[in-house]
């Protein structure tokens, strides 16, 4: 199934229901329109019954394109195996945390970077991107290399500690959905800005994430992002790293998000 | 061995939070030239066995190309001498 909503722009929820007669395991991707490699949200879902997917839009395009299928079952014109009741959009919920004009400043150019990021050119030599007041710079590769050897890294962002530059690297933000780029630039930025001890990756994640949860940015995408990349780096560091931030979602959600849409 | 300005800071004992620690060290061009990042990934491991399977390959590919070619010279020379 596949359907347009005009969302405008504007911060939103789309409330997605479905109904299946038994259990199937849905597919459901939010892309822009109108622009390739623009992805809002890409997950599954298990559906037993009546069910609302919720897929938080704090940033949106002005058509959004819903692709529902049934996963065993791929895309098809006519599938009986679930139904889509309805697709509404409900207000977005944000937790209005204290934040600084930097980081504000951060944001709005984070924002700008990931909505555009499947489209934008990169190189092997990097391209620059600057934010508007000129405080704030990515370097936008094909791939991020070792600076010593030149051999490709897992990493899909890294950022200087001499002077805040972030790299990013296309071959991985271009398959990541808008959230999923969001979180990790505010783990990037956290680094040199928000950190106490600059090199802690897991400060870095909790502090990118409270920025990220408050904006309304949804959880199931930090935790695939997150997961993604601790996939390609499975360490020790790694899964400490995984414990600190999913207590922190449970956390977050139980302080702030009471009674918030799901996922 | 490079040492990375966070360890130069914790090293250094300062009071100074780490940025002003660090404009003050830049500015005294002490940290010039330390390029060094921090990754997503946490590790900066990099996929040595993984990373460029093109020039491992690659480089046996053209052991097997030069072999082959000077197999086929000699076996050209072998045949011209003959007659």
């Amino acid at each position: 199934m596949v359907k347009k909503i005009k969302t405008n722009g504007n911060p939103t929820t789309l409330e997605i229901r479905v109904e299946s007669r038994k259990e199937v395991t849905l597919a459901l991707i939010v892309s822009d329109a109108e622009q390739k490699n623009t992805l809002y949200t890409k997950r599954t879902g298990v559906v037993n019954g009546v069910v609302s997917f919720f897929v938080r839009m704090p940033q949106s395009p002005r058509v959004a394109k819903v692709v529902v299928f049934n996963q065993a079952r791929g895309l098809m014109k006519r599938d009986n195996s679930y139904k889509i009741v309805s697709i509404k959009q409900v207000p977005l919920r944000t937790i209005n945390l204290p934040m600084s004009k930097q980081t504000k400043s951060f944001v709005k150019f984070a924002q700008e970077f990931s909505q555009e990021a499947g489209v934008l050119s990169a190189t092997k030599g990097g391209d620059t991107y600057k934010s508007n007041n000129g405080k704030f710079r990515i370097d936008y590769f094909d791939i991020i290399r070792s600076k010593m050897s030149g051999y490709p890294l897992s990493t899909p962002a890294r950022i200087s500690q001499i002077n805040g530059k972030i790299e990013v690297g296309k071959g991985k933000f271009q398959k990541y959905t808008i959230p999923m780029r969001m979180a990790i630039l505010m783990h990037e930025y956290s680094h040199f800005y928000l950190n106490r001890s600059p090199s802690d990756e897991s400060e870095a994640d909790l502090n990118g994430l409270r920025v990220y949860l408050s904006l309304g940015y949804p959880r199931i995408d930090a935790y695939n992002v997150f997961l993604k990349v601790f996939k390609k780096a499975p360490n020790q560091q790694n899964r400490e790293r995984y414990e600190n931030l999913d207590n922190f979602i449970k956390e977050f959600r139980t302080k702030f998000e009471k009674g918030n849409y799901e996922q | 061995m490079i040492k990375s300005a966070n360890q130069q800071y914790k090293e250094s004992k300062s009071q100074l939070p780490f940025k002003e620690w660090l404009s003050i060290e830049q500015d005294n061009g002490k940290l010039l030239g330390d390029e060094k990042m921090f990754n997503a990934s946490g590790d900066n491991e990099e996929k040595k066995s993984s990373a460029n399977p093109t020039r491992t390959g690659g480089m046996r590919m053209a052991n097997l190309v030069g072999l082959l070619s000077a197999g086929m010279l000699a076996y050209g020379i072998y045949q011209e001498t003959r007659k």
